[in-house]
């Protein structure tokens, strides 16, 4: 049969039975909308939990069975540590991306310093460090983060000597030192959140942690190396240094700072004594959340194992909702399919004559079997776009809900869902191929709903049917 | 040399199963030149409807041999045999099976929708323009666009004629076409049929219980108990019965 004659007849059939095709779509609307509603929900959630926990990737350390602990207190032994060579082992597996080796502080440390006219000061002052490339992308080429040493050229003794805000850096037993810019410094959105969902409500102020951050980048601010409030370093001396804070990296340590790592790797050899060219722990960045288990195996074998198992367990509740929604997905399948199912085998019952009187004039029984998978496929295609739209507009309306509030004009909701560290701003993502996606789920399901009835409309026997007429 | 239209050897039909069993056509055999006018008669329930889906390649569930065109009608595909009978054959009916929800045009036009038609939009109009030509050529000039429910019984067998006659068909098959209309509007669409067969020399079967409409045929068969038989008187009777009435 022609397209065009196809077309024909569906376009009549649209019109003449519009009252019970209008009913059948409605179904498969209703189902497409929640189909998107919870789809959507499900990538805006997965979205924002693998930006909070990215599923591919995993710090791996050495076994914490390995640490020599209060024996180490009293024998000063090594930590354990992730050496140069199973970083290389690391880096040569083909699904491992990047490797960005890290280095705590082995020192203890303590800070303080003025911001927009207010002191703080913190008694103990985690922190570690990252290699420059690992953060630069996030900072941008206009910042740098490096070991300032590298450019010192002027001698000091002490940091009187060195034009402000610089330093003298001048490690501990040494006679003299270099005058050092101060040591460029970022720090993780979560201290960010914190401070704007829980310090900020505690001391009656507004969110404004990022615009603080802002403010505070260039600021220079005092750390003491050596020394803080529990307790002094067995080696080295304390003394001051200069930081600067110069952005926000996902990269950051969550709570502290993150310092260069060369840097951080001289101030651990002053203070431990130890020359040794290794690091704490190791972020390993694969292709995929599935090459996670090839990784552990590796880091098995080198022997490491993963710092925390959140990536992991993210992964987990990512692929749970995703089943659950898929099961959602299944029933709204069944549910839509019988729908159309149902009103095309009506009408099939009901144009028995009609298809007989078809084929009687040159209609195959293929071209009836065509005719009402077009017209399911034009049903579901209309009820799959309606479906696609109210999913749309539903989730708008519960993302502004959630985030925003609503203002009606005569009265104002509040956002249903309280701030919290990390609330996203959306809880929706709707990608292009969603949409067409939607589209295509509906008209695929309504063409199935659609198969039954067609075929029994292609072997109507076309004697038996004008006969009942 | 041309095949005949229809060939039919030995053709049974049975309904029902076991003890059920009813053989409605009981060895038929049936040749039907090309122009002829052929009336098949017999009485209400005979089986004549039957036959005729069979001729039509409707039904293909039966014993024998029937060959339409000289083509085996069961060792064609679905699609060829609907393509032959789309293209070869006009089906003319009791019913009139007009579709409702189309003006009298579109009824018309309905064989056109199962059949590629050459020249695209050319050829569309040139269907288009026969189709308003038959309506005009039935007795119906300017009433393309009423629906068949605006239409009286005698109208709508036009409609119903003019539709199987819109692809030009070689076969013309008809089943009781005056069974639902008046002796008046009857003898009107009898002489439709007259008219074509004498001008354009297409093959037409009629099957009917009207006598007026068997005497035009060039041949009478008579349906009974399962059998086709030639029935001459019956022309003859119908010639004599109209003689006398004129």
């Amino acid at each position: 049969m022609r397209t065009a004659a196809l077309w024909q007849l569906v376009r009549r059939d649209l019109r003449r039975a519009r009252g019970a095709l209008v009913s059948s779509g409605f179904g498969i609307a209703a189902g497409t909308a929640a189909l998107v509603f919870f789809v959507a929900l499900w990538l805006g959630m997965s979205a924002w939990l693998r930006d909070r926990f990215p599923s591919e990737q995993v710090e791996l350390e050495p076994p914490k069975g390995e640490d020599a602990g209060l024996f180490g207190l009293a024998f000063e032994a090594e930590p354990p540590a992730v050496t140069a060579a199973a970083l290389e082992a690391l880096r040569r597996e083909p699904y491992v991306v990047a490797v960005y080796p890290k280095l705590r502080f082995a020192f203890p440390a303590s800070a303080r310093g003025e911001l927009l006219g207010r002191k703080f000061g913190v008694g103990e002052m985690p922190g570690d460090a990252v290699d420059a490339a690992v953060v630069q992308a996030e900072l941008g080429p206009e910042r740098h983060f490096a070991d300032p040493l590298d450019a010192a050229e002027t001698s000091c003794t002490t940091s009187d000597e060195c034009p402000a805000p610089a330093y003298c850096e001048l490690a501990s037993g040494q006679k003299s030192g270099l005058c050092s810019d101060p040591v460029p410094a970022v720090v993780s959105p979560y201290i960010v959140e914190i401070f704007d969902k829980t310090i900020a409500p505690a001391h009656r102020m507004p969110p404004f942690a990022k615009t603080l951050i802002g403010l505070a980048e260039g600021v220079v601010f005092d750390m003491w190396i050596g020394e803080s409030q529990l307790g002094r370093s067995k080696h080295g001396a304390l003394r001051r240094v200069a930081l600067r804070i110069v952005g926000i990296s996902s990269r950051a340590i969550d709570v502290g700072i993150t310092l260069p790592l060369e840097v951080v790797r001289r101030w651990n050899r002053e203070f431990t004594g130890s020359a040794a060219d290794s690091y704490s722990s190791v972020a390993v960045r694969v292709r995929s959340g599935a090459d996670l288990g090839p990784l552990t195996a590796r880091a098995a074998a080198l022997d490491l194992v993963p710092r925390d198992t959140r990536a992991r367990d993210v992964g987990a509740l990512v692929t749970v909702v995703g089943a659950l929604l898929t099961l959602v997905a299944v029933v709204i399948l069944a549910i839509s399919a019988s729908n159309i199912a149902y009103t095309f085998l009506v009408l099939v019952s009901e144009r028995q004559r009609e298809i007989a009187l078809y084929r009687a004039i040159g209609a195959s029984g293929r071209d009836m079997f065509a005719w009402l998978m077009a017209l399911a496929l034009a049903v579901g295609t209309s009820a799959g776009a309606a479906g696609l739209l109210l999913g749309r507009g539903a989730a708008a309306l519960v993302d502004r809900l959630a985030t925003a509030g609503l203002d009606l004009g005569f009265a104002r909701l509040a956002p249903v869902v309280p701030d919290f560290p990390f609330k996203p701003e959306r809880f929706f993502e709707f990608p292009p191929w969603l949409w067409l996606g939607a589209v295509a789920f509906a008209a695929f399901f309504a063409a199935v709903g659609a198969v039954g009835p067609a075929r029994r409309a292609r072997r109507v026997e076309p004697m038996a049917a004008l006969a009942a007429g | 040399m041309e095949p005949s239209v229809i060939a039919v050897d030995a053709l049974t039909k049975r309904f029902g199963k076991g003890k059920a069993e009813r053989t409605v056509l009981d060895a038929v055999s049936l040749r039907v030149e090309p122009g002829e006018f052929v009336a098949i008669v017999g009485p209400s329930g005979c089986g004549k409807s039957t036959l005729l889906g069979i001729l039509g390649g409707l039904d293909r569930a039966f014993e024998g041999d029937v060959r339409l065109f000289g083509r085996d009608v069961r060792a064609l595909s679905d699609g060829a045999l609907s393509a032959l009978r789309g293209r070869r054959i006009g089906f003319v009916f009791q019913a009139f099976h007009l579709l409702p929800h189309l003006t009298a045009l579109d009824n018309v036009l309905a064989p056109s929708l199962f059949r590629k038609v050459p020249d695209g939009r050319a050829g569309e109009a040139r269907l288009r323009a026969r189709a308003e030509r038959l309506l005009a050529d039935v007795g119906l000039p300017g009433r393309g666009s009423d629906v068949p429910a605006q239409c009286s019984g005698g109208e709508r067998q036009r409609i119903a004629v003019a539709r199987a006659l819109l692809l030009e068909p070689e076969l013309l098959l008809c089943d009781e076409p005056t069974g639902n209309l008046d002796a008046e509007t009857g003898g009107q669409i009898i002489d439709i049929f007259a008219a074509l067969h004498r001008d354009t020399g297409l093959t037409v079967v009629v099957v009917t219980h009207d006598e007026a409409l068997a005497a035009r045929a060039g041949r009478v068969l008579g349906l009974g108990r399962g059998r086709l038989e030639p029935r001459p008187d019956a022309r003859a009777a119908a010639a004599e019965k109209r003689r006398a009435e004129a």
